[in-house]
């Protein structure tokens, strides 16, 4: 009868903080205290989104929202909406026990089942009854390996899982030589490999050419007369000053890549260099030695302007870069200076336009008295309309 | 686990790009790590240096503050700056009272940044002396009075 399906369950809880994604999720997603998918999203009063345990933990050290550090209370803090929940419930991540071999990946809300009911590395109990043992599920449907069972040589208990190490340990436990036939305990099989007489090995010289190979009790005769081992000193001498010229002669490349540029001297130049040469020698000598030591100099000169003029390059992008921080935080300044003066210039305006107002309505009785009834009520109207205005203006202002 | 799987998140970003003036010099593990910063406007008290900031994470980073300082360390100095004790300790308090788990080392380093670019006093805090004398390395022991809203 096949076990119940409640035994195969695994007992391997997820964390689901240590998951691993399989493509790095949307920034908005992510919880801004611990930078990853959000887990049992919740909202702060603020509209603020954080993993649940996150803003608890946050909430205990200060009661304040992290992103605007409002005052927060953990009763202001309520579940998401499920939209957002859903989201990163819907994320792909890798199974937890992909480091044993598992490479199935599934949305985050289906991983907890996914191991505890599926997943082929995930650890279970032991079938057998009264056996505490773990075992993964793919090999829970052999028999138990946690049952002790008796070593047929050392009579000693080992565990069913342990037992193929232990008997290549077991010290009662013999074994033959592959070569000699003859029978050792286990633990000194190895030792007795190094030495036995009837391994078949290589000369001694075989790195060197020699193809002769007998039983090691047999070697020594061949190694007497071997011409190989004869020569293997000196061999080795030359091994080891080859592989030093070989590292100086990588050094020198490497010195002389330095030296001679990569581009060829333009023929003109050299050219002239070799008229003016010529001029100086008429007399005819061997002139190429000294030749070679002025174009290596002009060569070596020619480096040092170019990088002289690399490196003023990139001191001149420096400044530049330099020149437009400071320019714009130059900028930034004299924009808010001119923006607190425009306000003080609109607050004088509107005083200046009351006042103006102000001084128009008593004007206009005086006039408006000699002028007729007519025009003392359009005046007196156009400034209750301009103070109106003015006033409310006014407000504005203080707002 | 939880402030070394952050802070792993942190370090790729900062790998990838970092604002300017600020770059990474050492962050073998996550309990320390230490960042260059460059004042880049031409404020004549720390043009052309490089000031080196000491990061020093806690387990429950980034609820808990990291303890940030300026340290002498390959002939980089500690700045001048009526905030900052001479042993290098910070007075700001976005590294005490007032952080916030949703800040970074990047943003700390911005903000370090810009208290010294806006900063014109050649001096240290008053009781830079007895300060240093008492032996403070650590910040978290300091209860901080943070009274000065003019730099």
């Amino acid at each position: 009868m096949a076990p119940s399906r409640s035994s195969k369950n695994s007992l391997q809880s997820v964390d689901l903080r240590a998951l691993d994604y399989l493509t790095s999720p949307s920034a908005n997603l992510l919880c801004p205290i611990c930078h990853a998918p959000l887990i049992t999203p919740v909202q702060t009063r603020c509209l603020h989104t954080f993993c649940s345990a996150c803003i608890s933990l946050s909430l205990e050290r200060s009661l304040t929202c992290p992103v605007d550090r409002k005052p927060l209370n953990h009763d202001d803090v309520t579940p998401a909406p499920i939209m957002i929940a859903n989201l990163v419930n819907d994320l792909v991540v890798l199974c937890p026990n992909r480091e044993k071999g598992c490479t199935t990946s599934c949305a985050r809300w289906l991983v907890e089942s996914h191991v505890r009911e599926d997943c082929e590395f995930a650890a279970i109990k032991c079938a057998k009854e009264g056996c505490d043992g773990m075992v993964e599920r793919r090999e829970a449907e052999g028999e138990c390996v946690h049952e002790e069972v008796e070593c047929a040589f050392c009579q000693g208990p080992i565990r069913k899982l342990d037992i193929e190490i232990h008997y290549k340990e077991c010290p009662k436990l013999s074994s033959d030589c592959r070569y000699c036939s003859k029978s050792f305990p286990n633990p000194e099989l190895g030792a007795h490999k190094l030495i036995c007489p009837d391994e078949v090995i290589d000369c001694a010289a075989s790195h060197f050419g020699c193809s002769y190979s007998s039983r090691r009790s047999e070697l020594d005769e061949h190694l007497s007369h071997c011409h190989f081992v004869a020569l293997t000193p000196i061999l080795q001498l030359h091994t080891e000053r080859i592989e030093t010229l070989e590292l100086e002669n990588k050094a020198v490349r490497q010195k002389l890549d330095l030296l001679v540029p990569p581009r060829p001297l333009p023929t003109q130049g050299s050219g002239a260099n070799s008229s003016t040469a010529n001029d100086y020698n008429s007399a005819g000598r061997d002139m190429t030695s000294e030749m070679q030591d002025y174009t290596y100099h002009l060569y070596s000169e020619y480096e040092q302007l170019r990088s002289d003029v690399e490196r003023l390059n990139a001191q001149i992008r420096e400044l530049d870069v330099k020149q437009d921080m400071a320019r714009f935080n130059e900028g930034l300044r004299y924009n808010d200076e001119m923006a607190g003066v425009r306000a003080a210039i609109n607050g004088l305006r509107m005083q200046l336009h009351w006042l103006v107002a102000s001084r128009r309505e008593t004007g206009a009785g005086g006039a408006g008295a000699a002028a007729g009834p007519r025009s003392i009520g359009g005046s007196s109207v156009g400034g209750d309309g301009r103070r109106m205005s003015v006033d409310s203006a006014r407000q504005v202002v203080k707002l | 686990m939880f402030a070394q799987k952050r802070l792993g998140k942190e370090l790729s970003n900062i790998h990838k790009s970092l604002p300017p003036g600020i770059s990474i010099a050492s962050a073998s593990d996550f309990s320390n790590w230490k960042m260059d910063i460059q004042v880049l406007d031409t404020n004549p008290l720390y043009a052309d240096q490089i000031y080196r900031l000491n990061f020093k994470f806690s387990g429950s980073y980034p609820i808990e503050a990291p303890e940030v300082t300026f340290i002498k360390e390959d002939g980089r100095d500690i700045p001048m700056h009526p905030h900052i004790y001479s042993n290098g300790v910070i007075c700001l308090d976005l590294l005490g009272t007032n952080w916030s788990p949703v800040q970074n080392v990047e943003s700390v380093c911005m903000s370090i940044q810009s208290m010294l670019t806006s900063n014109t006093k050649n001096e240290r805090p008053p009781g830079d002396d007895t300060f240093v004398r008492s032996g403070y390395r650590s910040p978290r022991n300091i209860n901080f009075v943070y009274d000065d809203n003019t730099v």
